[in-house]
């Protein structure tokens, strides 16, 4: 079973284990910067430890052997026997892990609905934050985790099917550019002090809040769903849209649509079907918040 | 209960077995083709043998009503069970029809 608040759970020497809600994590590894890592974004969620039933049991090392350890020195993800993901910098080690996780979780976890989206919450009511890379989703989440609202997820809404519930997957919240500073701004003290130089830009990790952390066990059901559109210099737009509209951007971004089919459109129906559903165009984050913010107080 | 397109509410589904997979309204009994899900404000349709889906806010929603009760008019079919056991060709036909007109949108996978 796992701890409450433990943080990642030592197992052995080199294996820790960790809750990030829907799904436990352990990770085996020898490189002291992921560990480091991995106890500040992590430190507040339940620790997984000896005898936990563990969802992603995963490797993250240094796989380089002559020269290479030495110049350029790079690490690689392992699941199972896998090694799914390209090498990354020996220094990307806690970026590699979040991708890893990521995959894992797209390409295995088909007895949920896996959503591309972000997902926070008031008390059990959740809004869905459904959006392609590059709409501004998780700067979105990430702002109304700084002014309340209790982040479930930044990457995957987990959809119960037997329940229409989501669940949390309470991940790092992946920052990018202009968002680093600003969440830095926000939330003194918890984007990871190191940033990351990708082919997609400069990336943060930011860890959930503690009030995040503290309900990583409780499901909420989907009370809204706002499709964030970010564009510089956009005006706020807040527009209801019909249900049907919202359950095409939904079903658009989802990752298992096709592949749970007829089951997958009726899991969606009910997780949605009562949900106000909108269009949340901006090119400001607090007018953003406020709007969302309004959304919930309408009810 | 009857939603104002003339689609039945999942009220009225699950109150209707036969016309029922879990709760769920299927269209065409025994050859079954289509899901149709009633958000309240609109419909989703699922089409099982594309993998389709469909979304029809209104008018599509009403509009879809309307084709399905003509073919069915035509066709002498009792008109007080709008879409159950109605044929999968009027349900296509109708899609297709809307479909056309760019009434409605389609996830196509």
């Amino acid at each position: 079973m796992t701890g409450e608040a433990s943080g990642p759970q030592r197992v052995n020497g080199r294996e820790f284990g960790w809750s990030i809600g829907a799904f436990n994590v352990r990770v085996r590894t020898n490189l002291s910067h992921l560990r480091e890592s991995a106890a500040f974004i992590y430190g507040r969620h339940p620790g997984a430890g000896a005898g936990t039933f563990i969802d992603f049991p995963v490797r993250v090392d240094s796989t380089d052997i002559g020269p290479r350890r030495i110049f350029r020195p790079r690490v690689t993800f392992q699941i199972g026997e896998r090694r799914p993901l390209y090498p990354a910098p020996r220094r990307h080690a806690p970026l590699l892990l979040e991708s890893g996780i990521n995959w894992a979780i797209g390409m295995e976890m088909h007895g949920y609905l896996l959503l591309h989206a972000a997902v926070v919450a008031r008390g059990d009511q959740a809004a869905v934050l459904p959006a392609p890379s590059g709409s501004g989703k998780s700067t979105l989440a990430a702002g109304l985790m700084a002014s309340g609202w209790r982040l479930l997820a930044d990457e995957f809404a987990v959809i119960d099917p037997a329940t229409g519930r989501v669940h949390p997957c309470l991940k790092a919240v992946s920052l990018k550019e202009a968002a680093i500073p600003l969440m830095r701004d926000r939330l003194p003290g918890e984007v990871l002090p190191e940033v990351y130089h990708t082919v997609r830009g400069r990336i943060g990790l930011l860890r959930p809040s503690a009030a995040s952390a503290q309900a990583i066990h409780s499901p909420a059901r989907i009370r809204w769903v706002i499709s964030p559109q970010f564009a510089h210099g956009q005006a706020l737009d807040v527009q209801r849209v019909p249900r049907c509209e919202a359950f095409i951007t939904m079903a658009s971004n989802t990752f298992n649509y096709t592949i749970l089919e007829r089951r997958g459109f009726h899991v969606l129906a009910d997780a949605m079907g009562q949900a106000d559903t909108y269009v949340l165009s901006h090119g400001d984050l607090d007018a953003a918040i406020a709007a969302v913010d309004r959304i919930a107080a309408d009810g | 209960m009857t939603a104002s397109s003339g689609i039945r509410t999942r009220a009225d589904v699950v109150q209707t077995p036969m016309t029922t997979v879990a709760g769920r309204l299927v269209l065409a009994r025994g050859h079954e083709r289509y899901d149709v899900r009633d958000l309240g404000d609109s419909l989703v349709i699922f089409d099982l043998e594309t993998r389709q889906t469909f979304a029809l806010q209104p008018p599509a929603s009403t509009v879809f009503a309307s084709l399905i009760a003509e073919a069915r008019a035509g066709a002498g079919v009792d008109q007080g069970d709008l879409l159950a056991a109605t044929p999968n060709d009027q349900v296509k036909n109708a899609l297709a029809e809307l479909q056309d007109s760019g009434l409605i949108t389609v996830h196509d996978r």
